[in-house]
């Protein structure tokens, strides 16, 4: 199980997470917790998909435990502040950087569907599964997802992003 | 495998999502062999642990509420003991020693070894020392056992904001922006390690083991963000720290209800 599905599980958390520490950390927290449960598991979903869900959950727990005593910076306001405004120069690198914070910045529902669906490749329905949503729902998610990102990058990209 | 495509102003922010959060090498062997050293301490969960676990879930609700007051409730009882052995020294002639075949009066050692649940621990020795051990363990076991199930609860909480305090330093830190709020933080649950390690029901060596490698990490922190320099070097000090003793994985495991490892 380990061998099998770990690299998938580390990458997803190393994308929520942005550090490798952390997402070390969440990784190994869910083969343990999956290997405690590995009896409860009733076979309904793939154990893929049941093992992303533990992945998925620990990884926002987790994140939630770092964002809780912390205001971060790098909000959706302060994206505006960010040098390079108007500037067609760099575009690629400053574009990477307002998106990224913007990612940072959407809720806790929409990015892991983001992330999974846009950075990772899921499927909608492996992030049905993953999440405990349907699939219409993780399509309207990451709908919204990227109508905020393109609304936040909207002033810097100008007519490459609406 | 997308079975959503981006229409072209997407494309954009799907091409530049591309490298967010980026993940180099996967750790393998070492995440497996600290899964490997956390399934091993599971394995050895005792009733202590099952105990735990079940207080917690009835009471957790209102430790949720009355978080910080419950480590000040711990430590004041522990104290509370503390002082009750010291009052029960004072008694001491009015104690009745239990003897030995032999009708020699047992020493400290004994004495601590007939308190049930390892009681209130002498802090002096010789005979005196046994005879008001035997006393003061004698005299209270209910508030012993509340002692101990406050303490317990106090450290859970305790780990829990540990926990949450070592997750975000080492993100901050390694992003290079640990703030005043880490520091105080980290400050105060320095001193909360302190209390609970010197409390009288602190007689858990597993439990007072863990207690005091989280006091070293945590004055790493302390002095870390004290120095204010953020040097690379005292970092790597930090984490390992941390690795060597297993503390994030035992700080879980206690929070689970599970024992540490190395137990």
């Amino acid at each position: 199980m380990y061998d099998a599905h770990v690299e998938r599980i580390y990458r997803l958390m190393h994308r929520m997470a942005g550090d490798g520490d952390l997402a070390a950390d969440f990784t190994q927290e869910t083969f343990i917790r999956a290997f405690q449960r590995l009896e409860q598991f009733r076979g309904d979903a793939s154990l893929a998909t049941w093992l992303h869900t533990i992945a998925v959950s620990v990884a926002l727990n987790g994140m939630r435990k770092v964002k809780r005593l912390r205001v971060r910076t790098d909000t959706m306001d302060s994206i505006a502040e960010l040098p390079g405004t108007g500037h067609h120069t760099g575009l690629t690198s400053d574009l990477r950087a307002r998106l990224h914070a913007a990612i940072d910045a959407l809720s806790e529902k929409l990015r892991p569907v983001f992330v999974m669906h846009d950075v990772e490749g899921y499927t909608h329905d492996e992030i049905a599964g993953t999440l405990g949503i349907p699939v219409g729902t993780s399509k309207a998610r990451l709908f919204d997802a990227r109508a905020r990102l393109r609304l936040a990058l909207a002033a810097f990209a100008g007519d490459h992003i609406v | 495998m997308n079975n959503q495509h981006p229409d072209s102003g997407d494309e954009l922010i799907v091409r530049a999502a591309k490298d967010y959060n980026a993940p180099g090498a996967v750790p393998r062997e070492e995440m497996w062999n600290r899964i490997v050293e956390a399934r091993r301490s599971q394995d050895a969960t005792l009733s202590i642990t099952h105990s735990v676990r079940r207080t917690r879930y009835w009471v957790w609700p209102s430790v949720g509420v009355a978080a910080a007051g419950l480590i000040a409730v711990g430590v004041a009882i522990g104290r509370r003991m503390e002082q009750s052995s010291v009052e029960g020294r004072r008694l001491a002639p009015v104690a009745v020693i239990p003897r030995d075949t032999n009708g020699s009066t047992p020493t400290a050692p004994d004495a601590r070894r007939a308190a049930p649940g390892g009681g209130v621990e002498a802090r002096d020795s010789g005979v005196q020392g046994g005879r008001s051990t035997a006393l003061a363990s004698q005299a209270a076991p209910d508030d012993v056992n509340s002692s101990a199930i406050a303490y317990r609860l106090a450290v859970l909480d305790h780990v829990a904001g540990s926990e949450a305090m070592i997750t975000a330093f080492r993100a901050s830190a390694h992003r290079g922006d640990v703030d005043g709020q880490l520091a105080k933080w980290s400050r105060d649950l320095l001193g909360e390690t302190r209390l609970l390690e010197s409390s009288a029901s602190s007689d858990d060596v597993t439990m007072k083991r863990l207690l005091e490698d989280l006091e070293l990490v945590l004055a790493q922190i302390v002095q870390y963000t004290n120095r204010g320099t953020h040097a690379p070097d005292d970092l790597d000090l930090i984490e390992q720290s941390l690795r060597r003793r297993a503390v994030m994985s035992n700080l879980r495991n206690i929070s689970a209800g599970r024992l540490p490892s190395g137990t």
